[in-house]
């Protein structure tokens, strides 16, 4: 294996199986990869370089010994750092919890060490998932790594740097307003934001309870749908969670698109005036290939989108709510960004939080509608490329970039991008698909055909570019 | 002594008052002392002016939000979930 860290999860899964590379040897390269280019790239917060050689020992013994656990059998992953992990501090990208060390597993972390991935170490994030990029210092939030001087897009921005740059080969993020699709497409990953009720809650530092989603930030829709199928499933800890059984995820996956009923979202997304041309062109040209392998595309509407970002808005209450303590008690450890956001939680009143409710139903329902009549929505990923570190303000943030992903945490529907392109200076852009409830599959299912008739997601970014 | 108005009233602070009473915006930031005030907020001085300003930011969506048309007969429910029956889309 020339490179192993250029490989996607299956193609590192692939190795690791057939004995080409042992867990530990591609454990160890991507530890002197992170070794060499972190420094620079700053997506990891805690690498658990000693525990995750021991665990790929682990794996190569059971391997040797016949026993292979499944596609994660010691492939070296790495977890946004609000998901907990016993003996590892899980800092929610905070010096407010730079020493908080949990006890306990997220049973997100039990899945995934039942399945046999290695765990590299935590990553980086925007600030309790909702502070700002940070280029520099201590909890620095990550640097893209198709050019360092621009952001990743956050939350998971630590997951998308190190996922993009070859620094593990398959990563988790959270989402709530768009925080594994924003750095997912800013980065060329795929990123899936399951279904709401699919993956538990449990042990992950929350920001917004009613719309926190865990998922997978990954090179393919095949990695996408082996991760997500580890960590998906009823949680009895987590009364959100559903109890219907899990389907396969990787079994229909290559069943392709033709037949397929989908409903693109032109008025509210590939109209919209500030949406960046590149972005545009390159999302016509996906939704063409999509319709050339026999996929029906109509153009669909439903108004209430308009005010999706206005209701998601007053759910930064919950936010509020779990840091009320945290943030009276250690005020000065948050960075100011993220308390003046925070404050901006607490000033939504009960009525506003009410006429969110009531709009998010109307939306549900026009959502609903359009299902009748097609299997899935389409729209480009983001409004725009990676931007400059401090290009917008707090409001440009939340006004463009939620445009396209809050509405869908909204309604807790499967949403997951897939790279659609370059822009004219090399920086990657997405396409987004979205789903019925629990139909995770379908959605996969319709990336995996856009994706396999293309190369976007074989590109890698240089490392001879990671300097400053 | 304290200056501060107990949560959940509407007395302003009089610390601000005669920010409040001088400035081009003294409408705008009364609203939003009383805001502060009403959730209880204790928000130190360095926090304030840009606390303000991205208050202000914000009002064109709470705005909106408030101005929206509700036709629905059913009132919204705070635990439904995609996951339950007829929950989500």
């Amino acid at each position: 294996v020339s490179n192993i860290c250029d490989l996607d999860l299956q193609g590192v899964s692939e190795a690791i199986r057939t004995r080409r590379v042992s867990s530990a040897e591609a454990t160890a390269a991507y530890l002197e990869r992170i070794e060499r280019h972190d420094g620079v790239l700053m997506s990891y917060l805690t690498v658990t370089g000693e525990r995750a050689m021991a665990q790929a020992r682990v794996m190569d013994a059971e391997l040797t010994a016949g026993h292979w656990r499944g596609p994660l059998h010691g492939v070296p992953i790495a977890l946004k750092d609000l998901i907990e992990t016993a003996g590892v501090r899980t800092t929610g990208g905070s010096r407010a919890l730079r020493d908080n060390v949990p006890t306990t597993n997220s049973p997100i972390v039990d899945k995934l060490d039942a399945a046999g991935a290695v765990m590299l170490g935590k990553t980086a994030m925007h600030e309790f998932a909702f502070g700002r990029p940070r280029a520099n210092g201590e909890f620095a939030t990550g640097r893209n790594p198709w050019n360092v001087e621009r952001v990743t897009a956050g939350s998971s921005s630590g997951s998308g740097a190190a996922m993009a740059a070859g620094l593990c080969a398959g990563s988790l993020g959270s989402d709530t307003g768009g925080s594994i699709r924003g750095p997912a497409s800013f980065c060329g990953l795929v990123g899936h934001k399951p279904s709401y009720g699919l993956v538990t809650r449990r042990g992950v530092l929350p920001m917004c309870w009613s719309l926190d989603h865990v998922g997978p930030m990954v090179r393919s829709t095949w990695d996408a749908a082996v991760m997500l199928q580890a960590i998906a499933g009823h949680d009895p800890g987590d009364a959100s969670t559903s109890s219907r059984a899990v389907p396969s995820y990787t079994e229909g996956l290559e069943a392709g698109v033709r037949g397929v009923r989908l409903g693109l979202l032109r008025r509210h997304y590939l109209e919209w005036p500030d949406l960046h041309a590149d972005v545009k062109s390159a999302s016509e040209a996906a939704f063409g290939e999509l319709a050339n392998q026999g996929a029906r595309i109509t153009d669909v509407d439903a108004p209430m989108l308009d005010q999706a970002v206005h209701i998601w808005l007053p759910f930064l209450s919950e936010m509020f709510d779990y840091h009320k303590e945290l943030v009276r008690e250690r005020g000065q450890d948050y960075w100011p960004s993220t308390r003046h956001r925070l404050y901006m939680g607490a000033m939504f009143s009960a009525a506003d939080m009410l006429r969110a409710q009531r709009l998010r139903t109307v939306l549900a329902r026009q959502v609903a509608l359009l299902f009748d009549g097609v299997d899935a929505l389409i729209f480009p990923g983001q409004a725009m490329p990676a931007a400059p570190f401090g290009y917008q303000s707090e409001t440009e943030v939340i006004a463009s970039s939620n445009r396209f992903t809050a509405p869908w945490n909204l309604l807790g529907l499967p949403a997951c991008v897939v790279p659609c392109g370059f822009s004219a200076d090399g920086l990657p852009v997405s396409i987004q698909i979205v789903g019925r409830p629990f139909d995770d599959a379908t959605v996969l299912r319709i990336a995996r055909a856009y994706e396999r008739a293309c190369d976007w997601n074989q590109r890698r970014p240089d490392p001879a570019g990671w300097k400053l | 002594l304290t200056l501060a108005p107990a949560p959940g009233t509407l007395e302003l602070p009089n610390t601000w008052e005669k920010t409040m009473a001088d400035g081009p915006d003294a409408a705008a930031r009364a609203r939003f002392e009383s805001e502060v005030s009403i959730a209880g907020l204790e928000i130190p001085n360095e926090d304030r002016e840009i606390t303000f300003l991205m208050w202000a930011d914000m009002q064109k969506y709470r705005d909106t939000l408030r101005a929206a048309e509700v036709e629905l007969p059913l009132e919204p429910t705070f635990m439904q979930k995609p996951c339950m029956p007829g929950g989500g889309a």
